[in-house]
């Protein structure tokens, strides 16, 4: 005879489902998530009568159009992100159905499963405090579907009895949240999600980063072990672009080497952590120039990969935040000249020098002619092409489009331009003056927050710039016309500069605008939640098995065995257990122990030949008893008087087992 | 199966389908905590395991402190709906909630849910429950169960607890009852049962004439009320085994017709069984003792 869920319980569920599926929303396709919505109408409206619950046919045909969709969109029925979806789609479509006891149930357990799901996209702090609220409804609700025909939708009492709940478990999950012994199993690996940042990809052409650059996203955050570089050096590269066709570049697919162990710790290295978002596919950011990195997670640092250009890559793409540390050798040193090969063969130096074409433009004929003239080294006629760009030129978001997307009408008749334009023009200009030259994409800058001592890279810091080789110094050097075009971008930054109007840019001109600016109350707030998210983030990342064992180690209780560990965990659950028992007066002594101590009283009566009769109570037979048998009359009454005042009255009367004692 | 045992007290617990479910969500989330690095994953499981815990507790408690103080299975019709009363008295200070009261000694099924006892109360608790054949009957013992608050548990107690109850044959037959000379003299002449001037109201009970409910009253809003006739003068009737026709158990649902309506009308009547009897009276202490003489008759005739 289970409990049967009303309507008002059927309402909860609604609600609880649509919560679940909030945080999904951006992560799934379109029709997953219409699925899920059309579902929550659906029984919505039958629950207010509107309409009626779909037949048995039509349910069919839903579950099998649905498979097919979840196949068609995420190839696979099994994997992480097509399991994710077929669980929204499946918790869906139970609303369409009858939903009993035994529903109710199972769609409270597909609700954790889907947070846990949840988790396994984003362990962001606002998925947190999400859970948190989750977990309230979720466990509030399993009890009002026991409670049974008593249930009502109150969100309040909802959260009053889910809170009691949580709060009651909190310091246990806690605590076994410490002390469980982390391992990893390295057997499985993680899974990989498709869906990079706009912007960011195997080619650039006028207008890519522009968008990117149009959002506000968090790219990654940054922290520096020793002193950070000024911002004029925070230059992190993420990918190098090969191939010109005008002005649009792109990308060789260079072969992958397994990181080379760094050889030597170089003086001028410099050592930083990156936490960074999972929208870059592959791709791993390192300040220029980046010469190891090492991921937190093992069987992350197996999938780290080197290739052309002084760049890293993961072997598949990482499905959530990771965090890793790496080096890099600011500016030209022999030690990383000694490790990039210190020269540029014949066939990449033909590599870095391919033109689409000979420059037909006699305009660009002629800068190249200027810029080339003497015997200048590659490094003079680069210095030469910045003078050129320090001129004339317009740095903006909203460029426009090219007509005819050729080099001249650029540098002639537009002018305008965001970094990518002036990064492929000047790369493009280079190679037609005989110097090997690439287009480098990334970030520039990242804006310290000093809460927390990260530097926060986003979206609106996304750069390009151009590298060029010089035969004289025999290594890759940095040209970034960008910075005579718009000096104050590299003196704000790229998210201040590109979050302020043309008005507040001519004021930011003066000394100590961006320490004003960052003083505002709503920067500070801004600042606070960054550092509390960041904080979040990186304490779930690094509290892995290393993780622990600098805990305990802080704690003083260095190498512990996980065995140990595990054996603490058992015994914070058995101390849990008996806490909720000593919690709980039921457990205590006595609650019985009135009315055992009066039967055994009658057994003793019997024995003495006192019989207790059908219709007589307690008290009636305990007045006969001490007629018939006035040696005890005394003891008698005073059980008979305490028995009823413990057992009717409520009240505690003296030890009944000492009486017994006493008659006997 | 896990068994607690307290001072002589037996209470089992084993867990449910659900608590099976719910345990491997609990393995499913330690797996992918593991396999991902994920501790959000493993906190989730943290969570799981701690609120299994106290599902476990919290259903055991439930059924603790406890005792039946007296249960009542009023006498009630063969076959039919029977009715019944229990007091619980709960010495928890938390109280009770939707516990599972059966009792499944013999083939009528007491089987009701008791929704809630409050802390240190003595609740009484009302139910109906399905009847089998007539006769004396008793259960031995009384099982106590539920699952609040998860689900995850099933927990339950037995409590010897004998209560003797008796069911009546199920008033049914279409004889018609003969009246039979009060003297003895054997003569006997057709009384038409019930008179034609209105008496007094009384309360509906099962078996009474649905030719003489007073339809109109109920369609006011009042109860449903027997219209009882009095010509005058009251009748006197015996209800005798020897008149009904048929095997031993059509006469014994025959007689129990004759009863709810001699009840029914303004006859004054007495029941006549082999070697037993009920003498003239009138009024529902009379009926129910007459319908507790049938119940009793069962294996004595």
């Amino acid at each position: 005879m289970n409990p049967q869920p009303n309507r008002f319980f059927h309402l909860s569920l609604i609600f609880l489902v649509a919560l679940n599926l909030l945080p999904h929303w951006n992560d799934h396709s379109v029709p997953t998530i219409v699925v899920g919505g059309f579902c929550l109408v659906w029984r919505l409206l039958y629950e207010y009568q509107k309409v009626r619950l779909p037949n048995d046919f039509v349910k069919a045909v839903l579950v099998m159009a649905l498979s097919y969709l979840v196949y068609e969109n995420y190839g696979q029925i099994l994997g992480l992100e097509s399991g994710s979806a077929l669980l929204i789609c499946a918790v869906s479509l139970k609303l369409i159905d009858r939903v009993d006891y035994r529903d109710a149930m199972v769609l409270l357990f597909l609700n954790f499963m889907l947070l846990l799901a949840r988790f396994f996209e984003s362990q962001s702090l606002g998925i947190t405090l999400f859970a948190g609220f989750d977990l309230v409804i979720t466990t509030a609700l399993l009890v009002q579907l026991h409670n049974g025909a008593q249930v009502r939708f109150d969100i309040w009492t909802l959260l009053k009895t889910g809170s009691k709940l949580v709060l009651q478990v909190a310091p246990v999950m806690v605590l076994l949240f410490f002390v469980f012994p982390r391992f990893s199993t390295g057997f499985l690996s993680a899974p990989s999600r498709q869906g990079a940042l706009d912007g960011f990809s195997n080619t650039l052409e006028p207008g890519s980063l522009t968008r990117l650059a149009q959002t506000d996203q968090l790219a990654f955050h940054a922290r520096f072990k020793g002193e950070a570089p000024a911002l004029t050096q925070r230059y992190w590269r993420g990918g190098v672009l090969t191939e010109n066709q005008n002005m649009k570049w792109l990308t060789r697919e260079f072969k992958k080497n397994r990181l080379r162990p760094l050889a030597g710790t170089s003086v001028s290295s410099i050592a930083y952590e990156i936490l960074v978002q999972p929208v870059f596919n592959d791709w791993i950011f390192t300040l220029d120039r980046g010469v190891w990195v090492e991921p937190r997670h093992s069987q992350w640092q197996r999938r780290v990969r080197q290739t052309e250009g002084s760049l890293f890559r993961f072997t598949k793409a990482p499905d959530q935040k990771l965090l890793y540390e790496a080096q890099s050798v600011l500016g030209g040193s022999p030690s990383l000249r000694a490790s990039q090969g210190a020269s540029l063969f014949a066939d990449q130096r033909a590599l870095y020098l391919q033109t689409p074409s000979e420059a037909t433009d006699p305009r660009v004929r002629s800068l190249v002619q200027e810029v080339s003239k003497g015997q200048p080294t590659n490094e003079e006629k680069a210095q030469r092409l910045m003078q050129f760009y320090s001129t004339q030129f317009r740095y903006t978001l909203s460029p426009g489009r090219l007509k005819t997307q050729e080099l001249a009408e650029f540098l002639f008749e537009k002018r305008v331009g965001f970094c990518e334009h002036f990064a492929v023009s000047f790369a493009a200009l280079m190679r037609l003056a005989d110097v090997p030259s690439r287009v480098v994409v990334g970030f520039h800058g990242g804006r310290r927050n000093k809460l927390s001592d990260y530097y926060r890279v986003s979206s609106k810091d996304a750069h390009a710039w151009t590298e060029i080789w010089s035969d004289t110094q025999e290594q890759w050097l940095r040209f970034d016309p960008t910075t005579l075009v718009a000096p104050l971008r590299f003196e704000l930054g790229g998210e201040v500069f590109h979050s302020l109007t043309d008005d507040q840019r001519a004021l930011a001109q003066s000394e100590g605008f961006l320490s004003g600016y960052d003083r505002g109350w709503w920067q500070q707030g801004f600042f606070a939640a960054d550092a509390l998210a960041t904080q979040w983030n990186l304490f779930l990342l690094k509290y892995d098995q290393q993780g622990q064992k600098d805990f305990f180690a802080k704690l003083g209780l260095g190498n512990l065995h996980p065995l140990v560990l595990f054996g603490v965990s058992i015994l914070v659950l058995v101390l849990f257990f008996l806490w909720l028992r000593s919690k709980n007066p039921l457990f205590a002594a006595g609650d019985d122990s009135t009315q055992r101590a009066y039967l055994k009283l009658q057994t003793l009566l019997e024995k003495k030949g006192i019989q207790k009769k059908s219709f007589e109570g307690p008290s009636d037979f305990l007045i006969r008893a001490q007629k018939e048998d006035p040696t005890r009359q005394a003891p008698l009454e005073s059980f008979r008087k305490n028995y009823l005042a413990t057992r009717y009255g409520l009240q505690k009367g003296e030890s009944l087992g000492k009486i017994l004692k006493s008659i006997r | 199966m896990r068994k607690i045992f307290k001072k002589g007290e037996k209470i089992y617990i084993i867990p449910t389908q659900y608590g099976l479910m719910y345990g491997l969500g609990i393995f499913v989330s330690l797996t992918g905590g593991a396999i991902y690095n994920n501790n959000l994953a493993f906190v989730l499981c943290f969570f799981l395991v701690a609120l299994f815990l106290i599902g476990m507790v919290q259903t055991h408690a439930n059924i603790k402190a406890l005792s039946i103080e007296k249960m009542t299975l009023f006498l009630s019709p063969s076959d039919s709906e029977g009715r019944g009363m229990i007091w619980l008295k709960s010495s928890n200070p938390e109280g009770h909630n939707q516990l599972r009261v059966q009792c499944k000694d013999n083939e009528d099924v007491i089987d009701t849910v008791v929704d809630r006892i409050h802390k240190n109360s003595l609740h009484p608790h009302f139910f109906t429950f399905k009847t089998g054949d007539w006769g004396l009957k008793s259960v031995k013992k009384i099982k106590v169960s539920g699952r609040y608050p998860f689900g995850f548990f099933y927990t339950w107690r037995t409590f010897d607890f004998p209560v003797d109850y008796a069911i009546y044959p199920k008033p049914e037959g279409e004889q018609t009852l003969q009246a039979v000379d009060d003297r003895g003299s054997g003569e006997g002449h057709r009384v038409q049962l019930g008179g034609h001037d209105f008496s007094e109201h009384k309360k509906y009970i099962q078996g009474d004439s649905q030719k003489h409910i007073d339809w109109k009253a109920y369609a006011r809003g009042r109860p449903l009320l027997t219209k009882k006739f009095d010509d005058g003068h009251r009748e006197t009737l015996w209800i005798d085994y020897a008149q009904a026709q048929g095997d031993h158990r059509q006469k014994m649902h025959q007689l129990s017709r004759w009863v709810h309506q001699c009840e029914a009308g303004t006859v004054v009547y007495g029941l006549r069984l082999p070697g037993q009897g009920a003498p003239l009276g009138s009024g529902e202490n009379h009926k129910l003792y007459c319908l507790q003489l049938l119940a009793q008759a069962r294996g004595r005739i």
